[in-house]
């Protein structure tokens, strides 16, 4: 064979293993959030996972909190039209949280005050200053009001949420990294099919909870009652005692560093994409909760402090129902009690010019 | 903005809304008189889903249920209770193969309840949930899908077909209906073994199945569904006897003799325990309440089950307008129950309660069986497995 045909085959076949290996590294990912939409903090952090070649992304559940599922649901598949991924599949979770329910928190808001958000349970149809899909009035969990964004064609899987979740991680051991951007329900129904899911799983990492903040809690100074957490804590209580590998939690504390801002905003309006077309036209500035969990993932380096501390819930049906329980690692607990690296600090500009670098390149294939 | 329904309203919104009244009428419909129609063996049409914790009781009421031709046995939904789940999925198994009908799927259901630690009465059971009575290890595996996955598969595969034959703690149930919020208006019916409105066993206040679970359990009565609740109130009078055994090990067939060999076990371990009569079989008379519902007195009631309680939890409330210390005229029943509002404890100056009103209509969304006829039921039971 000649010299240069061998070289040709070499670097051919080196260029083989190598994208394979590249291809090896995605991580593996169900995505499960409670898509509130269009934009918001929900689907940006869809968006992290779609855009990015990092992730393999699995599947996407979707489950009641900012919003009913339902509606949901619908959002998230007209964003997967939007950024040509409809390869992805989309599993409807639970519509309901387990106990808590829109009843009991009235019921606690007569003794404790009105809470600043409810997600789905919440009727900001008198608020001002924000774009029409931010000022919904409460609606039914059965109703999807019409898209602004768009009515989707494709269709959600046969599948529930948490079977899809089981099947995932039997179907590759070790290899799953379980994403919560929203309530636990669907991660504690899983459990309780198949208990497996925590140790068969890579590792779970949320968006939830909060320790020290003194703001981005439901009823602003109370850091430790977090949305996510609260709208179904024996979900929580459920996942957060289930003997995983590993849990990576993103609090309240470090997303109220960062911020959607203007200078975020013009700078992914200057790409011309359906993805920035859809968030120049839709998303309102605030707290980047879940798209630093999501991004986190990609760039571990932005992350600039982050603490092992062991975490649960409140679950009694009184006035901390809800509400954040946090130890440092030296204390002695019972066995089920779970240390989890919670996120402190982030460097802003490295998550900045990765959300932007995403936003505005053109959709990836799978 | 214009609004669309993606779906029929479930169930569970019917019965918090306060519009429940007017939709509750059709609930309290009856399994019980749809069965009335059916109860002639009409080779193998009604379907049923079996969800059980063998369990001595569980044991007997699977092999009256594989003996029972007006059935469709769509699976078998192990579950942990009176003994964990690593003994009663081979027990479920185990019956399986002695009834010779192994092409009835079984599936893998919880461990745990919904989040309460498992409580198991072995003592009850016997350390290996048949009272100690011994049989080979099956040689049958269960399904690969989990029982909640099989339950929803099965009632979307059949939507308003399939009943829901409960016989041990709610939890497979629970979690099927959490997950997928369309099932529970697809199910025609539970009929449960759990319960009771005249106290419990494993504690004063509740019933072991409703006690093992009962966060899972208030899931199903809030669910719309409609129940038959077959609870202590009827099982406490169906005591087996050394008469029974006898006629069992007369009989020819497998069944027969295994049920023998459960019953004798089954009555020496009561015996060894103090006890002056044999185990009751709670649940072969929730399955009767299905097969042949004339043999049991029901009576409508709005169920639910106390959950906060530090020695009460598991407790079934059975409301009722007919309940309290005064009878009323049957003109004024009517009006009793339109006007019945629902009440819970007296709320604490801490709590986030101000009202003790939980709802303010009175909605049935079960039938209690209060009453049996107890020769009637034996000889069914006995009847069909010792034949």
């Amino acid at each position: 064979m000649k010299r240069r045909s061998l070289v040709v085959l070499v670097s051919a076949l080196l260029v083989l293993v190598l994208t394979t290996q590249l291809h090896a590294q995605k991580i593996k990912v169900i995505v499960d959030q409670d898509a509130r939409g269009p934009a918001t903090t929900d689907m940006q952090s869809l968006l992290i996972f779609l855009q990015s070649d990092k992730f393999e992304v699995l599947g996407i559940t979707t489950v009641s909190g900012d919003q009913w599922m339902k509606e949901e649901t619908q959002r998230t598949l007209r964003l997967l039209e939007i950024a040509g991924r409809t390869d992805v599949p989309v599993a409807e979770g639970a519509l309901f949280p387990l106990l808590n329910s829109k009843e009991e928190s009235e019921h606690w808001e007569n003794m404790y005050g009105k809470l600043g958000y409810k997600g789905c349970w919440s009727d900001f149809s008198k608020r001002t200053q924000v774009s029409e899909a931010y000022r919904a009035g409460y609606h039914d969990p059965e109703v999807v009001p019409h898209l602004v964004e768009g009515e989707p064609h494709i269709k959600p899987i046969v599948a529930s949420a948490a079977e899809f979740i089981v099947r995932m991680v039997h179907q590759y051991p070790g290899e799953v990294v379980i994403w919560a951007g929203g309530p636990m329900t669907n991660i504690a129904l899983a459990l309780r099919i198949d208990p497996q899911v925590a140790t068969l799983a890579k590792e779970l990492v949320l968006m939830g909870s909060g320790m020290y903040a003194d703001k981005g809690g439901i009823n602003s100074v109370d850091g430790r009652r977090e949305f996510n957490w609260w709208f179904d804590p024996e979900a929580v209580r459920i996942s957060m005692r289930a003997p995983w590998k590993k849990i990576t939690i993103t609090p309240i504390d470090i997303s109220v560093k960062t911020n959607v801002g203007r200078a975020l905003h013009d700078a992914i309006a200057n790409a011309d994409t359906p993805v920035a077309r859809y968030l120049t036209q839709f998303s309102e500035p605030g707290f980047m909760w879940d798209e630093l969990s999501a991004a986190a993932l990609i760039d571990p380096s932005m992350i600039t402090e982050q603490k092992e501390l062991y975490v649960d819930i409140d679950i009694e049906h009184g006035p901390s129902y809800g509400e954040t329980l946090f130890w440092g690692p030296d204390v002695s607990l019972p066995s089920y009690e779970r240390k989890a690296t919670v996120q402190f600090d982030v460097d802003t500009k490295k998550l900045y010019d990765l959300y932007i670098k995403l936003m505005t390149q053109a959709p990836r294939k799978r | 903005m214009s609004l669309r329904l993606v779906g029929p309203v479930t169930r569970r919104q019917f019965v918090t809304s306060s519009t429940a009244a007017v939709v509750g009428a059709g609930f309290a419909g009856t399994i019980a008189a749809a069965q009335a129609s059916k109860a002639s063996l009409s080779g193998g049409s009604m379907r049923v889903i079996i969800d059980t914790d063998p369990g001595v009781d569980d044991a007997f009421a699977l092999l009256l249920a594989m003996r029972s031709p007006e059935l469709k046995i769509e699976a078998i939904t192990p579950v942990a209770g009176n003994v964990p789940l690593e003994l009663t999925l081979p027990n479920a198994l185990r019956m399986v193969e002695i009834a010779g009908r192994t092409d009835i799927p079984v599936a893998a259901g919880a461990r745990t309840p919904l989040v309460r630690r498992l409580v198991t009465a072995a003592y009850a059971h016997g350390e290996n949930g048949l009272g100690g009575a011994l049989f080979p290890v099956p040689k049958t595996k269960p399904v690969s899908q989990p029982a909640a996955e099989l339950i929803r598969q099965i009632i979307r595969k059949y939507p308003g077909e399939v009943t829901l034959i409960t016989l041990g703690p709610l939890t497979n149930l629970a979690t099927a209906l959490g997950s997928d919020s369309e099932l529970a208006g697809m199910v025609k019916g539970v009929v449960m073994m759990g319960g009771s409105l005249s106290g419990g066993n494993i504690t004063p206040a509740a019933e072991f199945n409703i006690y093992v679970d009962p966060e899972a359990a208030r899931m199903v009565f809030q669910s719309g569904i409609p129940i038959t609740m077959v609870g202590l109130d009827v099982t406490r009078k169906t005591a087996l006897t050394d008469d029974h055994v006898r006629i069992l090990s007369a009989g020819k067939s497998a069944v027969s003799q295994a049920a023998a060999t459960i019953a004798r076990n089954a009555i020496d371990h009561n015996r060894g325990q103090g006890f002056l009569i044999g185990p009751n079989m709670h649940d072969s008379l929730a399955l009767t309440a299905f097969l042949d519902p004339s043999i049991l007195r029901f009576d409508d009631y709005y169920v639910d089950v106390e959950t906060n309680g530090e020695l009460t939890a598991g407790q079934t409330l059975g409301y009722s307008p007919n309940q309290g210390d005064l009878r009323r005229s049957p003109e004024m029943q009517k009006q009793a129950e339109s006007s019945m509002v629902i009440r819970g404890s007296a709320p604490t100056l801490a709590g986030t309660r101000i009202s003790p009103v939980l709802r303010d209509k009175y909605v049935p969304n079960t039938k209690v069986a209060l009453d049996l006829d107890a020769a009637r039921f034996f000889n069914l039971l006995i009847g069909r497995l010792s034949s």
